[in-house]
Formats: C-alpha cells, sequence, structure tokens
C-alpha cells in the first residue's frame, strides 16, 4: 500500500494506492473517488473477522460509525481517494506495538489487522475533556489514518505537555492525561478564556488540531439568520 | 520460578527507528532482557531500574535506565507481581510502593468520580425543582382567563361518563350551595357552573376556571346536604387555588415551560389537552388535597354550613365504601382519608364557632331525584 497525502492541511485528501489482493479500513463515507477495480464490503467486525456487533456499538458510542468499509483491490494500482467529513487535516501514524487513543471521529481509516475498538477514560475526562465520553481504541499492527478539524500538528510528548479542551485527536498508550485548571486559580482559568485543560504525562506521540467544531459552531452560530419556516 | 517469565510490551530507545518499539520483555536472573519485533536487543540491569505505573489506561509499568536512555514498558496486568518477585527481590521494594499508590490513586479517582456524580445529580435535580417552582409560580400571574380557556377545551375533551341531568329539584339543590359558598371563594372572582352527570360515580371534580362536575352517585351516597357543600367547597377550592394550572404547568416540557415563563402559553394549553384526554387534570398531589380541604373548612365556616360535613361524608365513605356503589372512584382520586378527616376536624376546631344557616332545600327530595332523575312527584 502507498499513501500520499495531499492538499493539507485545510482541505487534505489521502490518496492510497492498493495492489491486488491489498485492502483497506475506512470510515463511513469517507471514500471521496476510487478506481473501478475496488470492492467494497461493508460491516461492522475488522476484515476478516474480529469484533462484530460488540465493536461496532463501541465504535458507536465512541462518535464512530456502527459499520467499517473494507475496501480490497481485484486489480493492481487500485485508487482509493479519502477525506473527512469537515475541513481538516490527515496524519499517518504507524503502530507498531501498544494501542493508539483517538478522539471520537477523528479515526478515518487503517490498515485491515489494526483493530478499531472503544474505549472509556473516567467520568472526570468525559465530562470536561471537550471529547467523547468514549474515545477510539487502535490496537494491532499497520497505518492508522487520522483526520481533524483544521490542521493537526504532532507532539512528542516526554515528561508534561498540556492541550485545551477538544483539541486532542490521539495520542499513544504511553501518555496518560488528566483535567486540571489552566492556571493555579480556578477562577483566573475561567477569566482567562482556558478554563480546565488537559495535562499529558509520560513519554510518546501526541496529535492536537489547530481547531474544533464546537468553537467554530459557537463562533458561527450567532451570524447565521433564522430560518424561515 | 519468576525468572524467564516473558511479557509483550515495548521499549524506548534512541537508538530504535522511531524511539519507540513493540519488544518482548523477558525477566533475567540480573535485569529485563528486552527484543524488538525488528531483532534489536537491549538489556536493564534491576539494579538500576526506576519504576514508575502511568499510560493510558493508568496500569502501564515503565522501567527506566539512567538518565532514561532506555525505557522499557508492559501493560501486562501480571508484570508488577512478577517484578517484585524477579532478581531476588530487588526491585520488591519499589513494586510495594507502587502499588500502594496505585490502589490510593484508585480510591482517590473512585471517589472524585462519585463527588462529580453526586454533585451532577443535586446540580441536575435543583435545576429541576428550580424550573418547576419558577413554571408552577409564573401561572400565579396569568389571567384567570387562561384557566376558563383551559377548562372549557378540557370540557370539550373529556367524556362525561353518562347525560347531564337538568331536573330542576337536582339543579336548584346544587345552585343553592354553590350561591352559598360562591361568595366565600378566595383568590380572584370566577363563575362556577356546575354540571350534573347521571352515573353511579361517588365523586366530583373541577376543572381550571371553576367548571365542576358532580355526578348523581355523590349525590345518593350524602346523608346530608352539607356534606355535598363540602365537596363542592372543596372543589371550588381546587379552582381558586389554581391547582388544575399548576398541575399543567408541572408537566411542561422544557421548551413549553420556557415559553410558559416568556408568557406563551399556546404550550400550556396543549398539554392540558393532553391531561384532560388521559384523565390526568383531574388527579391531584397530596399537597394540593390538603390545601383544598383547608380552604373548604374555611369557605364552609364563612357560608354558616358545618365545617365539618366533608370529614363525615369521608367518614360515611371509609365506614360504607365497599358498600356505597362507585365509592372506588373517590378512594382512587383521594386518598389518605382517614388523615384528612382528622386534619379536617382540627381545622375546624381552631376556627372555633361558627354561625349556622339553614339550608332550604328538602333533602330527602333530592335523594329521591338523584336516585331517578326526573322523578314527578306525587306530592309538590
Amino acid at each position: 500500500m502507498q499513501l500520499e497525502i495531499t492538499n493539507r492541511p485545510a482541505s487534505s485528501v489521502a490518496r492510497v494506492r492498493l495492489q491486488q489482493g491489498e485492502s483497506l479500513t475506512c470510515e463511513v463515507g469517507a471514500m471521496i473517488a476510487m478506481s473501478p477495480h475496488l470492492v467494497v464490503e461493508t460491516s461492522s467486525a475488522k476484515k476478516g473477522g474480529g469484533g462484530g456487533l460488540v465493536a461496532g456499538l463501541k465504535r458507536l458510542v465512541a462518535g464512530e460509525n456502527f459499520f467499517l468499509n473494507h475496501f480490497t483491490a481485484q486489480a493492481a494500482d487500485q485508487e482509493l481517494i479519502l477525506g473527512p467529513g469537515l475541513l481538516g487535516d490527515i496524519v499517518q501514524h504507524r503502530l507498531e506495538s501498544g494501542h493508539l487513543v483517538v478522539q471520537g471521529s477523528s479515526w478515518l481509516a487503517s490498515d485491515p489487522g489494526i483493530q478499531v475498538d472503544a474505549t472509556f477514560q473516567g467520568i472526570g475526562k468525559a465530562l470536561f475533556s471537550g471529547e467523547s465520553i468514549f474515545w477510539v481504541k487502535c490496537s494491532g499492527r499497520g497505518d492508522v489514518l487520522l483526520s481533524s478539524f483544521g490542521a493537526i500538528y504532532e507532539v512528542e510528548v516526554d515528561g508534561e505537555y498540556i492541550v485545551d479542551t477538544g483539541h486532542i485527536v490521539a495520542y499513544e498508550d504511553t501518555l496518560q492525561f488528566q483535567m486540571d485548571r489552566a492556571s493555579k486559580s480556578l477562577i483566573g482559568s475561567f477569566l482567562g478564556g482556558e478554563g480546565l485543560v488537559c495535562r499529558f504525562k509520560g513519554r510518546g506521540k501526541l496529535y492536537c488540531q489547530s481547531h474544533n467544531p464546537p468553537s467554530f459552531g459557537q463562533a458561527l452560530g450567532p451570524l447565521l439568520t433564522a430560518r424561515a419556516d | 520460578m519468576v525468572s524467564g517469565s516473558t511479557f509483550q510490551g515495548g521499549l524506548f530507545s534512541d537508538d530504535v527507528l522511531g524511539k519507540r518499539a513493540g519488544a518482548t520483555l523477558r525477566l533475567g536472573a540480573y535485569g529485563i532482557e528486552a527484543e524488538t519485533l525488528h531483532g534489536q536487543s537491549f538489556s536493564l540491569p534491576y539494579d538500576e531500574c526506576q519504576l514508575e505505573v502511568g499510560g493510558a489506561s493508568g496500569r502501564m509499568v515503565f522501567c527506566h535506565g539512567p538518565h532514561r536512555t532506555l525505557t522499557l514498558f508492559c501493560e501486562d496486568p501480571a508484570f508488577l507481581p512478577a517484578l517484585a518477585h524477579a532478581g531476588h527481590g530487588r526491585l520488591l521494594g519499589q513494586v510495594t510502593r507502587l502499588t500502594q499508590d496505585a490502589r490510593r490513586e484508585r480510591t482517590q479517582s473512585l471517589l472524585r468520580g462519585l463527588l462529580a456524580l453526586l454533585v451532577l445529580v443535586l446540580v441536575g435535580y435543583g435545576a429541576y425543582r428550580g424550573f418547576a417552582y419558577a413554571t408552577s409560580h409564573s401561572v400565579e400571574a396569568l389571567p384567570i382567563a387562561i384557566d376558563e380557556q383551559v377548562g372549557k377545551l378540557a370540557m370539550e375533551s373529556m367524556p362525561l361518563e353518562g347525560p347531564k341531568v337538568t331536573d330542576p329539584v337536582l339543579v336548584q339543590a346544587v345552585d343553592e350551595l354553590v350561591s352559598r359558598l360562591k361568595p366565600h371563594a378566595g383568590g380572584t372572582p370566577m363563575t362556577f357552573e356546575v354540571t350534573i352527570v347521571d352515573a353511579p360515580i361517588v365523586n366530583a371534580y373541577c376543572l381550571p376556571g371553576g367548571k365542576i362536575v358532580l355526578f348523581t352517585g355523590l349525590l345518593k351516597a350524602a346523608k346530608a346536604p352539607e356534606q355535598v357543600a363540602g365537596v363542592l367547597a372543596h372543589e371550588m377550592a381546587h379552582a381558586t387555588l389554581r391547582h388544575g394550572i399548576k398541575r399543567i404547568a408541572n408537566s411542561l416540557g422544557l421548551i413549553a415551560g420556557v415559553n410558559l415563563l416568556l408568557g406563551d402559553t399556546s404550550g400550556l394549553v396543549a398539554v392540558a389537552v393532553e391531561l384532560a384526554q388521559h384523565g390526568l387534570l383531574t388527579s391531584h398531589d397530596r399537597e394540593q388535597e390538603t390545601a383544598s380541604d383547608v380552604e373548604a373548612v374555611r369557605m364552609m365556616a364563612a357560608a354558616g354550613l358545618a365545617p365539618t360535613a366533608l370529614a363525615d361524608f369521608f367518614a360515611l365513605l371509609e365506614k360504607d365504601g365497599a358498600e356505597v356503589p362507585g365509592a372506588i372512584a373517590w378512594l382512587a382520586s383521594h386518598p389518605q382519608l382517614a388523615d384528612r378527616q382528622q386534619e379536617i376536624r382540627q381545622r375546624s376546631e381552631k376556627l372555633g364557632a361558627f354561625q349556622p344557616r339553614a339550608l332550604t332545600q328538602d333533602w330527602e327530595q333530592v335523594s329521591r331525584h338523584a336516585k331517578q332523575p326526573g322523578l314527578q312527584d306525587s306530592k309538590p
């Protein structure tokens, strides 16, 4: 499989070239265009089995789709163009061991060997992190494509790192994060507009997005005129 | 026994591509040996090992080498206990400390979670009660015309359970009772309109705005006109205290409730019709029933009627409930009769003496007509 990500960061698309017999598992609705000799198989299980109904339901509560689309090339040099639903970026993450924790809706596609599941991060994070109650957990070996709203930037955390709520895309399993105040004073934290933040500890890769959909919606909403009935 | 145990994990090192690699960890006699998926080998002596617990799950064990140039990690739950016994217990102290820290952290985390949940529940409950209080009290500011509109619509939506009675004996008898009580009704003056329905049901109900439905079954069951007056006073009090409209306000959804607070009553009327169709508009909670009893006692005494008559009627139903046909309707919609009798009698005593003024109606005649509306009396 060959991968090229173009038009970054605002209107990114992933151009994937598959050889005969190669497959890619994608989020439902991620396909923009494709070669004629790619067949699509839709199921709630990962390619070749594994997961099924329970995994589908878990993905659903994590903000992803119940179903997965498996694209398989029936001929050589088949091209598949993928893109996220909102304007934003795409990055490729190579998963060799352990797992990657992805915020709901940021998982775009992955190798068939990757298990896409959901994980609960605790009540505090569920309430205050600005992300879904459940997160997507990608495990296994292979490539994972992540999407975002706005640009994605990668941080190699070694020690501590702070990210505003709603800006996390994904992080490696070796990182731990807790909800924390932006400044020492709780009132100051909120008056400063930052409120609560996500404080990461440990060592590993962290992907953040430059924008987040709720903030965009809050900025855009008041400018929209009321819909006539 | 532990030496030689293997676990799947990973490592951080500047010597591997991407600085992170998956690895198989083996607990040797003197240290942890790691072999990456690409065949690179690393070793970390137990004596140089600094343990830490963390990661996304909070259960990943990290073994740091000097200056953290090599870090091994594993999430297998058996890894930490195995480390405690590896290398003749060299790491036992660190493992014990980490285990205690992890247990304390889990307990604190659980308590924080429960506290957050409790706060959420309390805030939610407080918001619900506050909203219910605001909508309920916003009703006080609405004009009586809204009650009348709601009552009229509800009356049209509810089945009457029997034909309307036009027998002048019954109509005049009930009119006399209402006329006696009406000047003493509290709140904003309203028009009370009683519809007598011929049905063997011992019950009466009042819709918002003062529309009262009285069944002939109740007239038959009552032993004195004062008892019927007591029931009518109780039902009139539901209207003057605006219990029906408050009941509707409490049943409003969030949007209709907010609209009501902003002065839009369309949702209120729609819910009233819905409740009326399901027979829920005339059922009141214990607090409202007690408030109506108290108001009825006051009205009866002011009208020169024995205020304990309502309690007498309750006693009658309680004693002969099983033998009075249709009494179950009253018992179902007016629970806790014994407590309420006591309350009525206590309130009546507190009011002290009242000036009784007799009613002019012939109760025996009324009872006969209640059994057979439209009866032609043999003597005038």
